[in-house]
């Protein structure tokens, strides 16, 4: 627990000092975005953000604040950061749990299929598709995905997380989300699907050569059975600890696919915040992201425990 | 040279792999040939402007908004994809073989405090920092190359340091350390060279990915001004996704073509290098 | 008739309204009736900051705003005033006391009565203070007295020609006392939730996704608006807000909110109409600017055989696809009272620049390079990037070596006007109903003033010209006035610390449902009040 925090400090005074580094203050961004502010204001807002303080002193009562639990002010917005941070948390959870599920299942089913028809046709397809998929820029896949099926066929929508203002509830809203979380799903977890089809592809090849398997088989269990019961059960631990591996990762990449289908969530704020200069707000999201891989990290370790084939065997 | 040979026989083994190299071969050529096969400068304004692919003999793949010829966009953008890709490789590996080389052979307090370092860059999600960095700084070649290998040198630590803390307690430099050799002679004659098979068959993954992270930031409108790298292209193409796809479309091919030969090789040089890992 | 020739003269010296009304669709359309009820769906970009208005703080804020809030008056295409809060008013004959009477009944949305004393207040706590250009053009009132609580007398110092421009429409929206009295104005919580007399009350307001207003059934004009609601919806990628407006999903779109070549080939669709009228107010003019202390770009020669390397043709057709016109000099067409086009001209001629960089000392070098310079780009914009490439090559033609910067735009605001460390830049100003307000800020050496953006950051001093924005600053006589601008135009045109390189034509994109939308030089900074949809 407290390695946890003390890695949490380091991580907010690491970001802390880059920002500071940067050369231009949201002061200077509030001016260019109005077109026009004179000197008397623009001290005022300095102040007002305290700008004007040493380095030290800032760091220092950032800190501070950020013991008490307060992340501090959105500059632009004048909104508490954390308010907005969990506007936006929702759609980005949505989006990043519905990308890695989908990478995750399909990845597991292209796996097994390629494994199961290793070195024939299947398995080959396979593995070429999942060969470009890993090759793929996000965001190309995106503007290619949205060419296809928004502008050419008009199948889904191109942007946005729901039809707005129509006041859909229950299961019509469900669906008019789902329809609007398809593509930015479908662009997002084609990079993790090919990393997760091929190492479920090797592992499954491996287990396959285990000696327990071996028995289980010679045991007359049925092939299905097999599959099941010891293979994909012990396959799926490296599939679980790339989930943890990942997590970061995928929070990069939805900068780029927020982005692209005008997805309302964390990344583009981030990404936003930047060129805002909003210090407070990116700082905030900086260290939510290193929070969530660090939650999530713990997570996928308890559940490799639970998945753990020594435990399994242990109870036999 | 016998062990290069009997590297390529593993390496050949595998189909997909000589051909991954052999594309690589080939973007590698064109970018060599880059002034021979697409002479003058990619941001000329050549021709008419949004032409199609095919549509006018001098510009096999088209122009863009300006008129550019795209075929030399793409042409030329393969050494800025190259080059940056290459740079920031090194760059991180240098950073990363460093700091794990220090921390896997001293171990103890030093390598506590190198390890702490590396996890809380790697908690940070590695995209969002290079885009930070190059946002706060001015969007250069180098300052990209900076930020790309400031943000991707964790695992190289990781992976060099484990392998100092096996190698460090075989005979070998043990005999070293007996015999009175000093350490940073231990360390760059000795244990480093040994070290060295995951991070090269490493470094080639880094490479692709590198050239993915320069072209997502180009598509952020973050990339080099100056330069005509596939990214950019891509940028400049967005706007005009729903007329001119082609724009978009072309220079992602390319891409994805380099990525996928540096992938196939990393996984060549993975099976060539790694016996455990073998037929996998 | 006296009383409405000096309104006239007060709003600017007008302009012809006659030739203008024909061409309004809106007086095509009236033999419609304008049905009630439906949705309007506008983009809203980039997201605002805030919903309070009255600092005039940016574009999305005045748009979103001016359907919750209304201004004492507003201005028609002949920059004459309408009444809106303001019922009517006088003007003395020295123009330094302008009087308002103001409309009766008319409520806040939280139910409060409208009163003189919001408008007093208004102007002397938020406009003088507050408003980033009413601060300083609001410089010569001394008061605003409340005789009663339907009256409200504004005291001025000495006369303000461009008044009733500060005074109108989205510039001049007017702020409940009550709320925001003895309050830190900037961040009262009641600017995320705003509380005005518009025709729109607001509703909802979901961060990264939309904002949305609804019908206020108690506005004054009884029986408006027609609309139900008006969902702003905020879609950050421009590609897609074009496509929501090819598919429908979004009924309108302000100006720059879809690319150039977007709305050039979404005007061409049978349900979308691109409208080029509403936007005079704007007069954008694209500007390639040089810092006149660099030693090669601060003398005159170099940059007028620059201006001849330019072809602002190519730019217009490839880069803004029609969106707009060669120009001519600093001050836009659309400032009819102003404008000329009487000066110095640089046509395309690249023999003819390379000839004057000879003679003005800087032949062809090492590489064919005269000299080296860098260009930054304001990055809001993408099409000030293209302009600067073409820039490079077109510059790059007669040996002159430049280097791109496209630093984002709080270290572009940083480098440029904190600062001053550039050579030259592209960027385009918004000059706004006149130079007064929109102009002078970047030429005279008043405006020379580190850490102000979008000020002089030429570094250009010239005596002549600052005595021309001075005397515009009070002259009343329109026609007098128009002799100074046109000096002006013709000495700025002959030095170039700003080279005109296009005025832009702003445009908003609506659906062919979408009736009176432009009845107004506002277009989509109008409230909306008299906006319907046709089923």
């Amino acid at each position: 627990m407290w390695q946890g925090a003390i890695t949490i400090v380091a991580i907010a005074i690491f970001n802390f000092c880059l920002i500071h580094m940067a050369p231009g203050s949201p002061v200077d961004v509030l001016a260019g975005e109005s077109g026009t502010a004179d000197p008397a204001m623009m001290e005022e807002l300095t102040r007002r953000f305290n700008l004007d303080q040493p380095f030290h002193v800032q760091l220092f009562s950032y800190l501070w604040n950020m013991a008490q639990l307060n992340l501090g002010q959105s500059y632009r917005d004048n909104q508490p950061v954390v308010t907005l941070i969990l506007a936006r948390l929702p759609a980005t959870l949505l989006l990043m749990a519905s990308a890695i599920g989908a990478a995750f299942l399909f990845g597991l089913l292209l796996g097994v299929v390629s494994a199961r028809f290793v070195g024939r046709a299947a398995d080959e397809g396979i593995s070429f598709f999942a060969l470009v998929s890993y090759a793929t820029p996000t965001f190309w896949s995106g503007l290619m995905l949205i060419t296809l099926f928004s502008v050419k066929l008009g199948w889904l929508p191109s942007s946005g997380m729901m039809t707005i203002g129509s006041d859909k509830t229950g299961l019509a809203f469900m669906l008019d989300v789902g329809r609007h979380l398809i593509l930015p799903t479908l662009s997002l977890s084609l990079f993790y699907m090919a990393i997760y089809t091929r190492l479920m592809r090797a592992s499954m090849l491996e287990v396959y050569g285990l000696d327990y398997v071996r028995s289980a088989r010679a045991r007359g269990l049925s092939e299905a059975r097999v599959a099941f019961r010891h293979v994909l059960r012990n396959a799926l631990l490296p599939m679980v600890t790339m989930v943890g591996v990942q997590v970061g990762s995928i929070l990069g990449g939805s900068v780029v696919v927020e982005t692209v289908y005008g997805w309302p969530g964390l990344g583009r704020l981030a990404f936003e915040s930047v060129g805002r200069r909003d210090y407070n707000l990116l700082l905030a999201i900086l260290l939510f992201s290193s929070v969530m891989v660090i939650v999530t990290n713990l997570v996928v370790d308890i559940i490799y425990t639970l998945l753990d084939p020594r435990i399994e065997h242990g109870k036999k | 040279m016998g062990g290069l040979i009997g590297f390529w026989r593993l390496y050949r083994r595998r189909r997909m792999a000589v051909a991954g190299a052999s594309a690589l071969l080939g973007v590698f050529l064109v970018a060599l040939l880059a002034a021979v096969i697409s002479p003058g400068d990619p941001w000329d304004m050549a021709g008419r402007p949004l032409l199609w692919p095919g549509q006018e003999v001098g510009f096999p793949f088209g122009t863009d908004v300006l008129g550019r010829d795209i075929l030399a966009g793409v042409v030329h953008g393969s050494r800025v994809s190259l080059a940056i890709g290459f740079a920031a490789t090194m760059a991180a590996l240098l950073l990363g073989v460093t700091i794990g080389a220090i921390a896997g052979y001293f171990g103890g307090y030093v390598d506590d405090v190198l390890m702490r370092f590396t996890e809380i860059v790697q908690t940070i999600p590695s995209f969002l920092l290079i885009l930070v960095l190059v946002a706060i700084f001015s969007p250069s070649a180098v300052n990209i190359v900076i930020a790309i290998s400031v943000s991707t040198w964790p695992p190289v630590a990781r992976l060099v340091r484990a392998e100092f803390l096996s190698l460090r307690e075989r005979e070998f430099v043990q005999a070293c350390i007996v015999l009175g050799m000093s350490r940073p002679r231990i360390i760059l004659t000795q244990v480093l060279p040994n070290s060295l098979a995951p991070v090269v068959v490493i470094s080639s993954v880094m490479v692709a990915s590198a050239i993915l992270n320069e072209a997502s930031l180009a598509f952020l409108g973050l990339g080099d001004p100056n330069i005509m790298s596939w990214g950019t292209m891509i940028s400049i193409g967005r706007n005009s996704l729903r007329t001119a796809w082609y724009m978009v479309a072309i220079p992602g091919i390319a891409i994805i073509i380099t990525v996928m030969a540096l992938n196939l090789v990393g996984e060549g040089l993975n099976d060539a290098l790694n016996p455990r890992l073998r037929g996998r | 008739m006296q009383r409405r020739t000096i309104l006239k003269l007060a709003a600017l010296g007008g302009i012809g309204a006659g030739a203008l009304r024909h061409a309004d669709p809106a007086f095509a359309q009236g033999a419609e009736q304008p049905r009630r009820g439906g949705t309007l769906t506008m983009t809203l970009t980039p997201e605002p900051t805030t919903l309070f208005p009255a600092t005039g703080a940016s574009f999305p804020i005045m748009i979103a705003g001016a359907k919750m809030f209304d201004p004492l008056i507003r201005l028609d295409f002949d920059f004459s005033m309408k009444p809106m809060l303001a019922e009517s008013w006088d003007i003395s004959a020295d123009r330094l006391t302008w009087t308002f009477r103001l409309r009766r009944g008319v409520k806040w949305h939280d139910g409060r009565d409208f009163t003189s004393a919001d408008v007093a207040f208004t102007m002397m706590e938020v406009w003088k203070k507050l408003h980033v250009r009413g601060r300083n053009a609001l410089r010569a009132v001394e008061a605003a007295e409340t005789p009663d609580p339907h009256t409200v007398v504004f005291k001025l110092s000495a006369p303000v020609p461009y008044f009733a421009s500060v005074l109108s429409s989205h510039e001049g929206v007017i702020v409940p006392r009550h709320i925001y009295e003895g309050t830190n104005i900037l961040s009262n919580p009641a600017n995320q939730r705003p509380v005005g007399t518009g025709p729109f009350r607001f509703r909802e307001w979901v961060r990264g996704s939309h904002i949305i207003m609804e019908r206020n059934p108690d506005y004054w004009d009884a029986g408006k608006p027609y609309l139900d609601r008006i969902i702003a919806r905020i879609i950050p990628d421009a590609a897609s807000r074009a496509a929501a407006l090819e598919s429908g999903e979004i009924l309108l779109a302000g100006p720059n909110h879809v690319p150039l070549n977007d709305t050039a080939r979404l005007g061409r669709l049978p349900h979308l109409e691109v409208h080029k009228r509403g936007n005079e107010y704007s007069a954008a003019v694209i500007y390639l600017q040089f810092n006149v202390e660099h030693p090669v770009l601060g003398k005159p020669a170099v940059r007028r055989a620059l201006a001849h390397a330019v072809d602002q043709n190519f730019i217009v057709q490839n880069i803004m696809f029609g969106l707009g016109t060669p120009a001519t000099g600093v001050i836009s067409p659309y400032q009819r009272h102003a404008y000329t086009d009487q000066v110095a001209r640089y046509p395309l001629d690249p023999a003819r620049a390379e000839r004057l960089l000879d003679e003005a000392g800087h032949p062809r070098g090492a590489g064919g390079v005269r000299f080296a310079m860098t260009l930054d780009a304001y990055t809001l914009g993408e099409h000030y990037v293209r302009i600067a490439e073409y820039l490079r090559e077109a510059l790059g033609r007669i040996g002159v070596r430049v280097t791109l910067r496209t630093e984002e735009a709080a270290t572009f605001v940083r480098r440029v006007y904190t600062q001053n460390d550039y050579e030259a830049l592209v960027f385009a100003a918004v000059l706004l109903a006149d130079p007064t307000v929109g102009l002078q800020r970047l030429l005279y050496s008043g405006a020379i003033q580190r850490g102000m953006a979008f000020t002089n950051a030429s570094n250009y001093r010239n005596p002549r010209v600052d005595a021309l924005f001075e005397a515009c600053q009070t002259e009343g006589d329109p026609e007098k006035r128009r002799g100074y601008w046109h000096e002006l135009q013709r000495i700025v045109q002959d030095e170039l610390p700003l080279l005109a390189l296009a005025n832009w034509d702003y445009t908003n994109i609506s659906n062919r449902r979408v009736r009176n939308f432009v009845i107004s030089p506002h277009a989509m900074f109008e409230n909306f009040a008299d906006m319907w949809l046709a089923s």
